[in-house]
């Protein structure tokens, strides 16, 4: 009787520690939402990303979101610095340019309809007036020159878009968890597709 | 020194008194009530010299970005404040409650934020100016086409429908509409505005849609002493446009 109590206590510990790891790694400390898809980060970087359009518009391999970042300390942001947490635990990098040009016409589309979706992101920053753009892609194809960095510091909004592809062809519904890398800070912040 | 009299420090007291009045009169005003259980924060900029016994028109203003009460500070400040101050408008902004966007969760406030405005102002006919940048606009379009019976104009700069249905549109037709764009405004709304624009004036409707020559998303030939240009359209919408 007694044994089998401590064994149910044990099983029970575990049990509800395995829970309690599962929800901090899926948790998001600092993080805030403003409306359906928009969440702000505030930590040691300022965050900030929407995603109206993936939310709704996910049966296609590319995600879209706009990112906007600043940060006291300044640092040089890497493209693969940021990476998506998929449900089912797939990770996916920023998307390869030659991606994109390789899907031209499909990204032309995702832009053209995702026109009314976006949303300016430098209203949530004081720097607002001073934009520095994150070029990880040249979207459509061939509209400019491509840069795999961008620098984040305090008198600039770092700001842009990003694709994310999925080798799946399209996107589950539930929470994604977008990872961002850097020396000043580590942010995460949900993707919550419908 | 003699002391002065009684009579001459009522008088003093009463100067001081009446400046104080007139300086409050010419400030900014931050206030907040509970609108259908949320907390709602906001800002109302009298004219100068306000008389509480007189009518005034007056403009919903609301934010861009995360419409909180820095982005508040922001329209005011860039946008309506100085003119309003000037032609004698009365401007209320309210930053959106627990975060909530005005054209999403935040818009329950509506109408009895405004049914209290009018309670506690003499607005002109009873109807108000709505107005803003970016998500302004689009929550400018979205509160109007809820609410028509309050609004006499909707002015986006930039903003278009959020969601339009043929219905939403039709709800604004009694109203100018004012719709300003960047020319180089990267975030590429002018073809929703433009479509907007197009439906309502076919429907016989004042709205004017304008692409503002070499500006990006932030529109700086509406801000500062280019701000009475909105105020013109609101002038427009007051000889024209009341239904």
């Amino acid at each position: 009787m007694t044994s089998r109590l401590i064994t149910t206590l044990i099983f029970g510990l575990v049990a509800s520690g395995f829970v309690v790891a599962q929800s901090k790694e899926w948790s998001f400390p600092r993080t805030r939402s403003y409306g359906r898809a928009t969440t702000e980060y505030n930590g040691k970087v300022h965050v900030v990303i929407n995603y109206d359009y993936s939310q709704r518009k996910h049966g296609s391999k590319w995600l879209l979101l706009d990112i906007a970042m600043s940060s006291v300390q300044r640092f040089v942001l890497h493209k693969g610095d940021l990476r998506v947490l998929t449900p089912s635990g797939r990770e996916l990098p920023v998307a390869p340019q030659q991606a994109l040009n390789d899907d031209a016409k499909g990204i032309t589309s995702v832009l053209q309809n995702a026109s009314i979706w976006r949303r300016p992101l430098e209203m949530y920053f004081n720097q607002r007036q001073m934009i520095e753009r994150i070029r990880f892609h040249v979207a459509p194809p061939g509209a400019g020159t491509v840069s795999d960095e961008a620098v984040v510091d305090n008198d600039y909004v770092t700001m842009g878009p990003i694709f994310f592809r999925t080798p799946e062809g399209t996107y589950e519904a539930g929470t994604y968890r977008l990872e961002i890398n850097t020396p000043v800070d580590k942010p995460a912040l949900p993707l919550k597709l419908e | 020194m003699p002391m002065p009299s009684v009579r001459t420090l009522t008088a003093i007291a009463l100067v001081s008194l009446l400046a104080m009045s007139a300086t409050a009169r010419a400030e900014v005003l931050e206030k907040s009530a509970t609108v259908r259980g949320l907390t709602v924060h906001y800002k109302v900029v009298l004219p100068t010299g306000y008389d509480a016994a007189k009518e005034y028109p007056a403009i919903i203003a609301l934010g861009g970005g995360p419409q909180t009460m820095n982005t508040v500070d922001g329209v005011l400040n860039r946008n309506l404040r100085a003119e309003a101050e000037k032609r004698g408008y009365i401007v209320i902004a309210p930053a959106a409650p627990d975060g909530q966007l005005f054209f999403e969760g935040g818009d329950r406030i509506f109408p009895d934020f405004l049914k209290k405005m009018l309670a506690d102002y003499k607005i002109e006919s009873g109807k108000f100016h709505i107005a803003g940048p970016s998500n302004g606009g689009i929550a400018a379009f979205h509160v109007a086409a809820a609410n028509p019976q309050y609004f006499r104009s909707v002015t986006a700069f930039p903003g278009y429908m959020w969601e339009p249905t043929p219905a939403k549109l039709q709800a604004i037709s009694k109203m100018c509409v004012f719709m300003y764009v960047g020319e180089n405004d990267e975030y590429r709304w002018h073809d929703e505005m433009k479509r907007e624009a197009e439906f309502l004036q076919s429907k016989g409707d004042v709205a004017r849609y304008t692409v503002e020559k070499g500006q990006p998303h932030r529109l700086e030939t509406l801000a500062g002493d280019k701000a009475g240009r909105l105020f013109d359209g609101f002038e427009q919408a007051r000889k024209s446009c009341a239904s």
